[in-house]
């Protein structure tokens, strides 16, 4: 007990430490990267045409913030984005249950899903756009349809890929297909599932993005080309970095949730 | 009680061809009593446990568990694999409470008898941890635990303790020979280990190569309960060195 008690407790500090020492260097090499991109431009070796100086976009950075315009801007973002993941989820699941369960669904719907990501889902864009209007509803689309292929493709893997002798188990208890599927297969398909929304939470920043820069009124993506078009570049930049920002904390989120959902593989 | 009656099974690979796994096997396993089948690699004793669990639909002859015909996995049967197939998301107590959950029996109604079956197979105490903080004679005793939580009639044991080491087996071979007196099991064990057939058996069961047939059935005469030191006697070395060379003489 004891034992087990202070390997644990090991084993927290061991994955708690690392954490500031890691975000320390990020932020120092960040830090150091800016000082010489700096340096380089105000001695004219790259030009401000080019490439911003980080000390002005820090300013419009800050300027966006205060000012209210990027919280506005990258909320639409987050909400487009975090919708299209959402609904990508619920979809992604559902249709891996029926494509994993069902022979006759498998040989129907894969090939579709298939062809749908072996298009380019920038092609796609122009036409959500018009299907689905000029506000936000057509963005949740192109993040939807991004982040579906990963969570059904790692869903179906993690289904199909049970255990045999688990199957045997359930089987010999008696255990209904109904049973087997959310009692066994799928609690074991979890880690694939987290593996899959893992990249869709990063996958849906990217749809959101695309969908502003084919057409939009608000959002990151529309404020980037709007500053790209007054070749603001500071802007333009603080813009990139506010999405950055964003899809770094989802993704981090998700980790997050990922460790405590598969608290037994850790 | 288990009964087969010319069980036979040819199985049919990808390939298309067919494999005669098991050719007209019989026996009879009377109540409480405790058999073992030991035989080569091969020769299908998994299939025969796995007939007798109802995991296998499609074979010839006769099989009743309980006097009626297997037609499927019963309620009166419950199976140990040689792996110990805990569901790693589950807890000790949560994973014997499983065949509960599955039969929808009424978890709650079982705790007590979890906590006593825990105690049987000396757990107490682990109850809620999850198997990968457990070794792996401690998955095998869980494994046997939740065998037993639905109070079958019958136990079908595949190698339980097969990847175990000597000095483990010998303590989980101790504890099942209590267990199988003191509840009065009817039970099979598949072995690859002839001292442990005989240990723990009333009669033991000698198959050949494939395609599987019994080549004799010994009865053991050692009165119960045994302790590990009969595994040093004569008597018991006459067993062990007669299935031996029928082993190697087949
Ligand atoms: N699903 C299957 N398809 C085709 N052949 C099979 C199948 N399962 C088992 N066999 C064959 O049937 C024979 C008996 O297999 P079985 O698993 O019952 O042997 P076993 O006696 O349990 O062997 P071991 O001691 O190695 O576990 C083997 O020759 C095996 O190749
Ligand atoms: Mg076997």
């Amino acid at each position: 007990m004891n034992d087990i008690a202070s390997r644990r407790g090991t084993r927290w500090a061991s994955q708690r430490i690392p954490v500031p020492k890691t975000l320390l260097s990020v932020v120092g090499c960040l830090v150091l990267a800016a000082v010489v991109l700096e340096i380089a431009i105000r001695a004219g070796a790259i030009s401000a045409y080019l490439v911003p100086r980080p000390s002005d976009v820090l300013v419009a950075f800050v300027d966006g913030l205060a000012s209210g315009v990027l919280l506005y801007h990258g909320g639409i973002t987050a909400f487009e984005a975090l919708t299209g993941f959402a609904i990508a989820t619920l979809l992604g699941l559902t249709l891996a249950v029926f494509v994993a369960e069902i022979r006759l669904v498998e040989s129907a719907v894969y090939p579709w899903m298939v062809a749908v990501q072996a298009t380019p889902k920038i092609a796609l864009a122009p036409l959500l756009i018009i299907w689905f209007g000029f506000g936000l509803s057509s963005k949740i689309a192109v993040a939807t349809i991004i982040c579906l292929f990963p969570v059904m493709v790692t869903t179906i893997t993690g289904l199909k890929s049970t255990n045999a002798g688990f199957l045997d188990l359930a089987c010999s208890m008696g255990a209904s297909r109904w049973q087997i599927l959310w009692k066994i297969k799928f609690p074991a398909a979890l880690p694939h599932v987290f593996a899959g929304l893992s990249l869709a939470s990063v996958f849906a920043f990217t749809g959101a993005i695309v969908g502003e820069f084919v057409g939009a009124s608000a959002g990151l993506g529309h404020l980037v080309i709007d500053a790209n078009s007054k070749i603001m570049l500071a802007e333009a930049f603080a813009a990139l970095i506010a999405v950055a920002l964003l899809g770094l904390t989802f993704f981090y989120a998700m980790q997050a949730a990922s460790h405590r959902v598969l608290y037994w593989k850790h | 009680m288990i009964t087969t009656d010319a069980l036979t099974k040819t199985y049919v690979t990808r390939g298309g061809e067919s494999v005669l796994a098991l050719d007209r096997v019989s026996m009879v396993i009377g109540d409480g009593e405790f058999v073992s089948i030991v035989g080569p690699s091969g020769c299908g004793k998994t299939t025969i446990l796995r007939i007798l669990a109802g995991l296998i639909p499609d074979f010839e002859g006769r099989v009743e568990v309980e006097n009626s015909p297997v037609k499927g996995p019963s309620p009166a049967v419950a199976v140990a694999f040689q792996d110990a197939n805990l569901l790693p998301w589950r807890t000790v107590l949560d994973n014997i409470l499983l065949p509960i959950e599955i039969r929808r029996l009424g978890k709650a109604k079982y705790r007590a008898r979890a906590a006593e079956l825990i105690e049987m197979v000396g757990l107490t105490g682990f109850e809620g941890k999850l198997p990968s903080e457990l070794s792996g004679g401690m998955r095998q005793r869980v494994s046997i635990a939740r065998a037993l939580i639905q109070d079958p009639k019958i136990l079908l044991l595949d190698e339980p303790f097969g990847a175990l080491d000597a000095m483990t087996r010998d303590v989980l071979n101790l504890e099942l020979s209590r267990i199988a007196t003191a509840t009065g099991k009817t039970v099979l064990l598949i072995t690859h280990s002839i001292t442990e057939a005989v240990f723990l058996s009333d009669r033991v069961v000698v198959m050949s190569p494939r395609p599987g047939r019994i080549t004799e059935t010994i009865d053991v005469h050692f009165p119960r309960p045994r302790g590990i030191d009969l595994t040093s006697t004569a008597e018991f070395g006459k067993y062990t060195g007669n299935i031996r060379k029928i082993l190697n003489y087949v």
